[in-house]
């Protein structure tokens, strides 16, 4: 299983020492599916790898850098677009605050949170500057209006980079409503024109994500950052602010799965649930193929159930399977 | 299930994190084979920078030539291959970032359509592979390089001339700018975006070290004619 290899070797990098080819073989290809290939490669020293892994690794770390260098410009030609402050989220947010979640992270889009009332203007500056809406579906667009926590997707026709407006952290229809002024109202500056969240609002953020939304896909990537994020958080006010966003259950079972996989609590009292989750997060076989496909099939049901009323939901997975989509 | 027996297809894809490859009929899996490492090199692979041109190489120094599909850079390189020069690829030449050299990516070489009889009278019978007739690409044969392809496929040469060919025209030979060439090596590179600085940089050096002619050709043998004679002037 090379899922549970991956957490051990973040967890306890000399340990990649022991690794055979079979191993490493898994290792990396668990490492590149869950893209955390580029915090693996800044965690293990390359005294440690062979001769044939050290490349790999060292190629990662270039990639890495890369990234964050790019994933810093976007954010930068953001603030500029928009003329003020913007509330980096994710990993941005992390890069640019020089967080260890940062580290090696793979970085996909910008993502940034305003307030909602702001979403429209948000949107007319970001198209003059050159981004474009990425999908001309019209039912796509009035769902994610009405419905969702963010604006659909655009991406800048120049560089090709995605950018995600969010207002709040969860799907309207979510069952938990996370206090998104609160958030706004609490973000931290680290420059001109960057801000991030509070670092307990980060962990509720990416705690969100990952159990009271998704279908934790990738979700190996969240917990690492929920890992290293609870490292400069106050654990009292945290709990406080779990408990005003409604995700103080969620909250405290990742710190229990962070512990247990990442920590040093592998003691960790985990329930039933727990395990179920964690068989999730680590159903990968030895070429980082995913394995378990039931289990992820409820996973993804389970998605769904937690963003929308019953109803709706049938109603918005008709209208998916009448264009053709099928979930894998 | 059914897909077994009824229409047996292939599906090939590149490592995680690459856009999904089409399946293919299962008697096109060769192709398919290729057409998945091609994407995983062109989208995976980021310690080179990658230009999408055939290389063959003498006395350890490098031609690279680059085009459209259909320009004859392949079946060039094919020939040149069998007539004294190692080939070092059909399909991607691999730029040292740090030392500008150019390292090979040895394979089977994707012969199509008119270049397979071509190849073909000249390559032996063993070393050519089954007939895929009617691909997405047209009919493609596959020719197994010369063995010191495979054997040096670590041993990297210092580029020494640039050809841009052009199959199906009168032979001419055209001098290019050193900014139209930069340009076009962009449009040839599938990772230069993405190296950002450190591909500049080697393409920069590039383009300023080595020297480049378009070249137009009716035939193959004057294709061959020609860069003999402009590899003596040039390199």
């Amino acid at each position: 299983m090379s899922g549970l290899a991956l957490a051990r070797a973040l967890r306890e990098p000399a340990t990649v020492a022991k690794l055979d080819a079979t191993g490493w073989n898994a290792l990396i290809a668990a490492a590149r599916a869950e893209r955390l290939i580029g915090t693996l490669a800044l965690r293990v020293q390359d005294m440690q790898a062979p001769q044939p892994v050290a490349p790999i690794l060292a190629d990662a770390r270039l990639d890495a850098e890369r990234e964050a260098r790019q994933a810093l410009w976007e954010a930068d030609r953001a603030a500029e677009a928009l003329g003020g402050p913007v509330l980096l989220l994710k990993g941005t947010a992390y890069v640019a605050a020089g967080l260890s979640a940062g580290e090696g992270r793979f970085i996909g889009d910008l993502d940034i949170l305003t307030a909602r009332e702001t979403l429209d203007e948000v949107a007319d500056r970001l198209i003059a500057a050159g981004w474009e809406w990425v999908k001309e579906d019209a039912y796509d667009d009035a769902y994610y209006r009405q419905w969702m926590h963010e604006l659909p997707p655009m991406i800048h026709r120049e560089r090709d980079r995605m950018i995600d407006v969010h207002h709040t952290i969860l799907p309207m229809t979510a069952r938990q409503r996370p206090d998104a002024a609160a958030m706004l109202a609490d973000a931290v500056s680290i420059t001109e024109r960057l801000s991030v969240l509070s670092p307990e609002d980060m962990v509720c953020h990416s705690v969100a994500h990952l159990l009271a939304d998704g279908d934790m896909a990738g979700g190996l990537r969240n917990l690492w950052d929920i890992h290293c994020l609870l490292e400069k958080v106050d654990l009292q006010w945290l709990a406080v602010r779990a408990e005003r966003h409604g995700i103080g259950r969620h909250v405290e079972q990742a710190q229990r799965l962070a512990a247990a996989l990442y920590g040093d609590g592998r003691g960790e009292r985990l329930s039933l649930w727990d395990r179920v989750v964690m068989w999730r997060l680590l159903a990968r076989d030895g070429w980082g193929r995913e394995t378990r496909k039931l289990l992820r099939f409820a996973f993804y049901i389970r998605s769904h159930w937690l963003r929308m009323p019953p109803m709706m939901l049938a109603r918005h997975l008709f209208t998916k399977w009448r264009k053709g989509h099928r979930p894998v | 299930m059914l897909r077994r027996w009824v229409r047996p297809s292939i599906f090939i894809t590149g490592d995680h994190g690459l856009a999904d490859a089409a399946p293919m009929r299962l008697s096109h899996g060769l192709l398919a084979a290729e057409m998945g490492m091609n994407l995983q090199m062109a989208l995976g692979w980021r310690r080179h920078l990658l230009l999408h041109a055939s290389s063959v190489e003498k006395d350890g120094r490098a031609l690279v030539m680059t085009g459209e599909s259909g320009s004859g850079k392949s079946t060039l390189a094919a020939q040149l291959g069998e007539r004294g020069w190692r080939l070092m690829g059909d399909e991607f030449a691999l730029l040292d970032l740090a030392t500008g050299a150019v390292f090979p990516f040895p394979r089977l070489i994707s012969l199509k359509n008119g270049a397979i009889s071509v190849i073909a009278g000249e390559a032996p019978g063993e070393r050519m592979g089954p007939l895929l007739a009617g691909t997405a690409k047209g009919d493609i044969r596959h020719l197994v390089p010369r063995e010191n392809a495979v054997a040096r496929m670590r041993e990297g040469a210092k580029p020494a001339l640039l050809l841009f060919p052009r199959f199906g025209h009168a032979a001419d030979v055209r001098p290019v700018g050193q900014g139209e060439v930069f340009m076009r090596l962009t449009q040839a590179s599938t990772n230069y975006v993405a190296l950002g600085e450190a591909g500049f940089a080697a393409l920069t050096r590039f383009v300023q070290d080595v020297p480049a002619r378009a070249i137009d050709f009716p035939s193959g043998e004057a294709a061959i004619a020609l860069v003999e004679r402009l590899w003596e002037e040039l390199a």
